[in-house]
């Protein structure tokens, strides 16, 4: 019987006009994220030049960026690494400092969300998933077939999980159809110009990311029922359910970076650097003097050695600021994150990302990545130079009387080796498997499934104990 | 007759849920956007003051800096406000706008969460609600029957529909008016703020483009309303053009652009090319050492060098200039798609306005570009001419206020927009006249 009530649902869907229009939207917005996708130049060879100074990473192409892309500001695709353990991203929105990728786009664009899966889905299909079921059972009882319906031999639950049923499997139709066009453009004209090459693993991938896909919109899906059977008149009942996506997909998700603003304040660019610039003040004068005061300094071969020593002490303190003020950014955008959790969409955005290995975790793994990889590095420089001099480019020069004489001091300078560099470790990034991908996205995903049964208890219960007039 | 059709629909408008919900959802998020945006500005505004009485303390004329003022519009608009560094150095080449003012959270953060600002509100909320209000202005009438009755009586169909528009500009002026009052008693009371006449001028005119934004919404409602006979068709209809405008246009815009005129490449790799070709050249011959003793031989090595060094720093400046333009006309283009879409006008109107639009930063870097060439001068002159390098040092001594955008500068980044926007008004009222007049009521 759920069958048949589901069967008619989707029948009944077909033939309204919101099925073509679904059905035209979708394939347009996968056939031109496929074409961006294989259009997309492919990334050429990147060998950073053997360095015990500093040198240049990046990270590993995103293949998946076509399912979910990430803001712009999280696909930074290099990231400097100096000697002295200063780790800096690369970043786009800095027009003085662009980088040399050219994967970053153009800083003068508004921020506009880029027609990618998590896109399509989390906006249209998710807008439809309302659209199609806003009247399912306000439109019943409106034409009065609900009390017919329900006078048959039928539960009133399989009725409910009928049209749930009947409604999924209508959306389903665009969605599978605009995901096998889109991998369709993606397999052939990939292949054919050598721009996306797919792996077993991708699609493994991408699978998990339409399940995931299914679950949000199952979850709108129901809200539609809830809402359709709570409400009486369906255009009261479009209202309503409107105005809770506008809450869930558009307010919430942005509202909680506005509130992780509001809450933790973190420390700007200008205090950092002018904090960092006293340390620099501050010890170096006054550290030499006094070593130059206990008589520890004699010659300029010592003078040079407390030099070193002196610069590679406030670096570390001035890199440590910068560190910290880089975690206390991180810890603030991670704090928004949680807070937009309230929202499904931006679960969903969240798992989405996980599962593509894209986003913002992506750019902190590939960020940690790096902090692993300068450990090897540095031992590396230090088994070819001998020592470890911090590359930057605060530097000093200053003048002391030591016993009559005058010293003079410069900061030191990290020194490039010029042997044979054949063994030089390259960065690689760690890897990230579906089933990291999958153990991260766990909590997530269980968030979305009771957002599901919590909407479909409730629609249970009120469809069962209302009446059918 | 006609404002009796008005006052009737005004007040069917005015009593209705939808009216009561997109009202209640629009004034509570400009109260917290306005709070939140102000507290924000006045923390921007405390780290500039302390930047200036910082510079004041100890003007640096060889670090030179210039500081970028926060925008007090910005709490209307905040657009590229807070994406783009404040603080530009004057030392190297080219001129950087690396720093960052204020509780600033990094260009990273602002990329992922919109901000929710007067803009937010009217593109997504008002508009929203301004085809709620006229979806079934028409055809709504049309299915319940009382559009027969109604054109029954000696009516013209022209006060009718006149009288629609009438009643949905005063149903959506109201949350518009609320929203604008309540933002600006926020600021100027709890923040204790006032605006100067320009910027009151700039008020009004944003105020203007948001009327003319969701305007042109609430009259592609009563066209599509007048083309259809079934209110939720013509509802659907109206969700699919407002996704479209709201969504999908940018969004298609910016990924179809970035793709067609893509950016061949930064010119890093040929600056790098020219960077190590320059010090290559430098370390083949070099000078004497810095020392006290020897200062005149070490000055005219310094000055031989530091003119190459200026030669090599403007073909940078040109390959990065260039760069640069071609980053700024494939913004331009992808604003010109996105005037299709009346809410995309309107944001870009709004931050032309508000002064937050890129064109202010830009204004802002070509300001400071333009002391980059005396500054250097000065530096150089150290090794040339110690009496007027002393001379010159003073001009560099006291901070240099940047001119913020000029009111017609302003304007003309604007008019595109407000015409596009006015445009579209004119053409949607002659539109929704013309098909309510042909509309077959049987």
């Amino acid at each position: 019987m759920i069958r048949q009530i589901a069967k008619k649902e989707v029948r009944h869907n077909l033939y309204t006009i919101r099925f073509p229009a679904l059905l035209v939207i979708s394939a347009v917005l996968f056939i031109l994220n496929g074409i961006l996708a294989v259009t997309e130049p492919a990334q050429e060879e990147f060998r950073p030049d053997p360095s015990t100074i500093g040198v240049t990473i990046r990270r590993e192409p995103d293949i998946l960026q076509f399912c979910a892309r990430g803001t712009n500001a999280d696909r930074i695709q290099m990231a400097r690494v100096d000697l002295g353990g200063a780790i800096k991203p690369m970043t786009m929105d800095n027009p003085g400092s662009l980088p040399s990728g050219d994967h970053l786009g153009n800083y003068a664009l508004p921020h506009a969300d880029r027609i990618d899966w998590m896109f399509i889905i989390k906006m249209i299909f998710s807008l439809f998933a309302i659209i199609f079921t806003f009247d399912t059972i306000s439109g019943e009882r409106e034409k009065g077939t609900l009390t017919l319906m329900c006078a048959n031999s039928i539960s009133r639950s399989s009725v409910l999980l009928g049209k749930y049923l009947g409604a999924c499997g209508t959306l389903m139709i665009p969605l599978m159809l605009g995901v096998v066009i889109n991998l369709l453009i993606i397999l052939v004209v990939g292949a054919i110009a050598g721009t996306v090459s797919l792996q077993l693993s991708h699609f493994l991938r991408m699978g998990l990311l339409i399940l995931m896909s299914i679950v949000y919109i199952s979850m709108f899906v129901l809200l539609g029922l809830l809402v359709s059977t709570a409400v009486r008149r369906s255009s009261t009942s479009l209202l309503v359910l409107l105005a809770f996506w506008v809450a869930l997909v558009m307010v919430l998700p942005n509202m909680a970076g506005i509130i992780a603003e509001h809450s933790a304040k973190t420390e700007s660019e200008y205090q950092l650097s002018k904090r960092q610039r006293q340390t620099w003040d501050l010890a170096g004068g006054d550290e030499l003097n006094k070593k130059i005061e206990s008589g520890k300094i004699t010659n300029q071969e010592e003078m040079d050695r407390a030099a070193e020593e002196l610069f590679t002490n406030m670096m570390k303190i001035i890199n440590n600021a910068e560190a910290e003020h880089r975690s206390a950014l991180i810890a603030k955008r991670r704090l928004a994150r949680h807070i937009a959790l309230a929202s499904p969409a931006a679960i969903y955005q969240y798992v989405g990302e996980a599962i593509s290995n894209s986003g913002f975790e992506r750019q902190q793994r590939f960020l940690r990545s790096a902090a692993n990889y300068y450990l090897v590095y540095e031992n590396y420089v230090r088994e070819k130079v001998g020592k470890v001099i911090p590359n930057c480019s605060w530097s000093f020069s200053m003048s002391r009387t030591v016993n009559g004489k005058s010293l003079y001091v410069n900061s030191p300078r990290p020194e490039q080796y010029k042997g044979d560099m054949s063994d030089f470790p390259y960065f690689s990034e760690q890897r990230w498997s579906t089933m990291d991908s999958l153990r991260v996205s766990l909590t997530n995903l269980a968030i979305l499934f009771l957002w599901n049964v919590l909407f479909f208890v409730a629609a249970h219960y009120v469809f069962v104990r209302r009446s059918l007039r | 007759m006609i404002w009796i059709v008005t006052a009737r629909e005004t007040l069917d408008n005015l009593m209705s849920l939808k009216f009561l919900f997109g009202t209640v959802l629009c004034l509570a998020l400009v109260v917290i956007s306005t709070v939140v945006s102000l507290r924000d500005y006045q923390s921007r505004m405390d780290e500039y003051n302390t930047a200036v009485a910082d510079f004041n303390e100890k003007p640096d004329s060889f670090y030179f800096k210039m500081y970028r003022k926060p925008e007090v519009l910005s709490i209307f608009a905040r657009g590229f406000e807070k994406r783009f560094g404040n603080v530009a150095g004057l030392i190297y080449m080219p001129v950087q706008a690396s720093g960052f003012m204020g509780a600033s959270e990094g260009a990273e953060f602002s990329a992922e969460f919109a901000s929710i600002d007067f803009v937010f509100v009217v593109r997504v909320i008002v508009s929203l609600l301004a085809i709620f209000l006229a979806y079934d202005a028409v055809s709504g009438e049309y299915e319940r029957g009382t559009l027969k009755l109604m054109l029954s009586r000696p009516v013209p169909r022209s006060s009718v529909i006149l009288g629609k528009l009438i009643s949905g500009a005063i149903c959506l002026l109201i949350p518009l008016i609320m929203s604008f009052i309540i933002g600006i008693l926020i600021i100027q009371l709890v923040g204790g703020l006032a605006f100067t006449s320009e910027e009151w001028l700039r008020i009004s005119l944003m105020f203007v483009v948001t009327v003319l934004c969701v305007m042109s919404f609430y009259m592609i409602g009563l066209v599509v309303s007048s083309r259809t006979r079934q209110a939720s068709t013509s509802l659907l209809i109206l969700l699919l053009i407002w996704i479209a405008g709201v969504f999908l246009i940018p969004g298609v815009a910016t990924s179809a652009m970035d793709r067609y005129r893509r950016m061949a490449s930064t010119p890093d790799k040929d600056v790098a090319a020219i960077n190590s070709d320059f010090y290559r050249r430098k370390q083949k011959g070099p000078g004497p050492e810095y020392h006290p003793n020897n200062i005149d031989a070490y000055a005219k090595y310094r000055i031989k060098w530091d003119e190459l060094e200026d030669e090599k720093d403007r073909s940078i400046w040109n390959l990065r200039k260039r760069y640069l333009d071609r980053l700024y006309s494939q913004a331009d283009l992808v604003q010109w798609i996105c005037r299709l879409s009346p809410s995309e006008s309107c944001m870009y109107a709004s931050e032309a306005l508000a002064r937050t639009y890129v064109g202010a930063y830009r204004n802002f870097m070509d300001y400071v570009r333009s002391y980059h060439g005396p500054h250097r001068e000065m530096i150089r002159l150290i090794w040339k001419d110690r009496d007027r390098y002393r001379e010159e040092t003073k001009k560099f001594k006291k901070l240099i206020e940047v001119p913020p955008v000029t009111f017609s500068a302003s304007l003309s980044a604007a008019l595109p927009d407000i015409c596009a926007l006015a445009i579209l008004n004119v053409l949607l009222f002659m539109l929704s006249v013309l098909f309510f007049i042909r509309y077959d009521v049987h």
